[in-house]
């Protein structure tokens, strides 16, 4: 009780503007140690989510060799564009052999149309059962009224 | 055709149907305009439909057949009757792949749920950008074999950017994905890695359909942050969670490509995980029948632990109402 009228005066709970988007503005508040954490918690999440993205970008624009004898690299060691013309048949078979490369072509369009026809039907047959789920399911916990009520009313 | 059947059926029709679909506030179906939508719809649906049958429901059943014969590709299926199964009882390699496999279950769904659960009342309370969702999810968009790879790559023990770093630090290095001890958790590591953002964003979205009067409400009456998603959080998320849970534990139940291209189920069967094993004797050994057993036993495995989790978590219970 005594809680609730000491919180009474506070704009949060007074104006409905505010109740509507309480995350906008409770990121204008003052420091607190509780969000550097959070903030520090988000920061080391998206590292470790990305880091792994750069390596690959990183090692995918270094030479093969140099990749050997120098790891710890945080740039591109030994910078070429090889690995990419491989790929893209651009380079020989005695270039790619020069980069640390096997010589074998790589069919890239080829692989391609694999990815393509093997997704095609399990794309299918997950929308038939998709369609199955919303027709037939759907006073699940996932698809209550209130559910999609707060879903569209939020756009965050 | 179709004008016969509607009028032949014609006295029994104002019943379930039309109020049903009434209800739903949609056109009646009798309407001349409507008259050939059942047969337009069945083509409509029909190459999901195809899909569906040729790709997932023809391979169970012939699974589920294969699982009784003796099938070793060259030959035609033999039926054997029990024989697979009474195998497998006796098989030390696959009661200890079980226990890897459950062993990997455990710690990369309960690694990746606290993890995920944290990461989404974190951004749910802190920030509504879009543009961090989005990296935060980039994981899952990879295949798994790439995932693998690269890290692969960063836990290697000499050239692994991981190590190296370690090695700076400490002073030794781990044998992520070389030792017996350190395989599965380097496996599980991997696999949270690529799922976190996707489990993530899946209880985000289940956040967003907790109303705000009740954290309104909540801090009214003084909670703290942490009382807040003890007290109020984590009961209204329960469903959400509950999904979460049984599909992360199916998929990791189903672990494959991870393990197959980071350490192949070695060091000396330490990761050799149900689907490597099953892998293993099926295209390695072309022992079809076996294998297909095996993948039966796994399904089995799996129908229990979901029937029993959706249950215990009262999956399909809500208490937001």
């Amino acid at each position: 009780m005594t809680t609730t009228t000491a919180a009474r005066p506070r704009p949060t709970a007074a104006s409905p503007a505010a109740t509507a988007r309480p995350i906008a503005r409770r990121a204008r508040r003052r420091f607190s140690l509780g969000r550097a954490v959070a903030w520090a918690y988000i920061v080391i999440v998206l590292f470790v989510t990305i880091f792994p993205f750069y390596w690959i970008l990183r090692t995918a624009l270094s030479n093969n060799y140099s990749l050997i004898t120098d790891p710890a690299s945080l740039v591109p060691t030994g910078f070429t564009l090889g690995a990419f013309q491989r790929v893209l048949g651009l380079a020989t078979p005695e270039q790619a052999i020069a980069e640390g490369g096997s010589g074998a072509s790589i069919e890239i369009g080829h692989f391609l149309l694999n990815s393509v026809i093997y997704a095609t039907p399990l794309d299918g047959a997950d929308s038939v059962l998709l369609g199955a789920r919303r027709l037939r399911l759907r006073p699940t916990a996932l698809a209550r009224p209130g559910a999609e009520c707060s879903a569209s009313s939020s756009p965050r | 055709m179709v004008i016969a059947r509607s009028t032949a059926a014609g006295p029994a029709r104002p019943s379930r149907a039309d109020r049903k679909r009434d209800r739903r506030g949609s056109v009646n179906a009798k309407a001349p305009a409507h008259r050939g939508d059942a047969k337009l719809a069945w083509l409509f649906i029909a190459p999901a439909l195809i899909g569906f049958l040729v790709f997932a429901a023809y391979p169970t059943l012939r699974g589920i057949y294969l699982s009784f014969t003796d099938f070793k590709v060259l030959t035609p299926p033999k039926w054997v009757g029990l024989d697979n199964f009474v195998k497998l009882l006796g098989d030390d390699v696959f009661w200890s792949s079980l226990l890897v496999t459950v062993y990997f279950v455990l710690l990369s769904v309960a690694l990746g749920l606290t993890l995920s659960i944290i990461t989404a009342v974190v951004l749910h309370r802190l920030t509504a950008s879009t543009v961090i969702r989005g990296l935060i999810i980039l994981p899952f968009l990879i295949s798994g074999v790439v995932a693998a790879t690269v890290w692969s790559w960063m836990l290697d023990t000499q050239l692994g950017i991981i190590n190296i770093v370690l090695e700076h630090l400490t002073g030794q290095s781990i044998q992520f994905l070389t030792s017996r001890a350190w395989a599965i958790p380097s496996i599980a590591i991997i696999s949270v890695w690529k799922s976190l953002g996707y489990t993530a964003i899946i209880i985000f979205a289940g956040l967003q359909t907790i109303p705000p009067t009740i954290y309104e409400a909540g801090r009214i009456d003084g909670a703290s942050e942490f009382q807040m998603f003890r007290r109020l959080t984590l009961p209204l998320l329960r469903p959400i969670l509950a999904l979460v849970v049984v599909l992360n534990v199916i998929g990791a139940f189903q672990v494959f490509d991870i393990v197959q291209v980071a350490t192949k189920g070695g060091p000396a069967n330490a990761s050799n995980v149900l689907q490597m094993y099953i892998y293993s004797k099926a295209f390695g050994q072309f022992d079809f029948g076996y294998a297909s057993a095996m993948s039966l036993a796994l399904f089995a495995v799996l129908i229990v632990i979901t029937f029993l989790q959706m249950r215990l978590l009262r999956a399909s219970e809500s208490d937001t109402d």
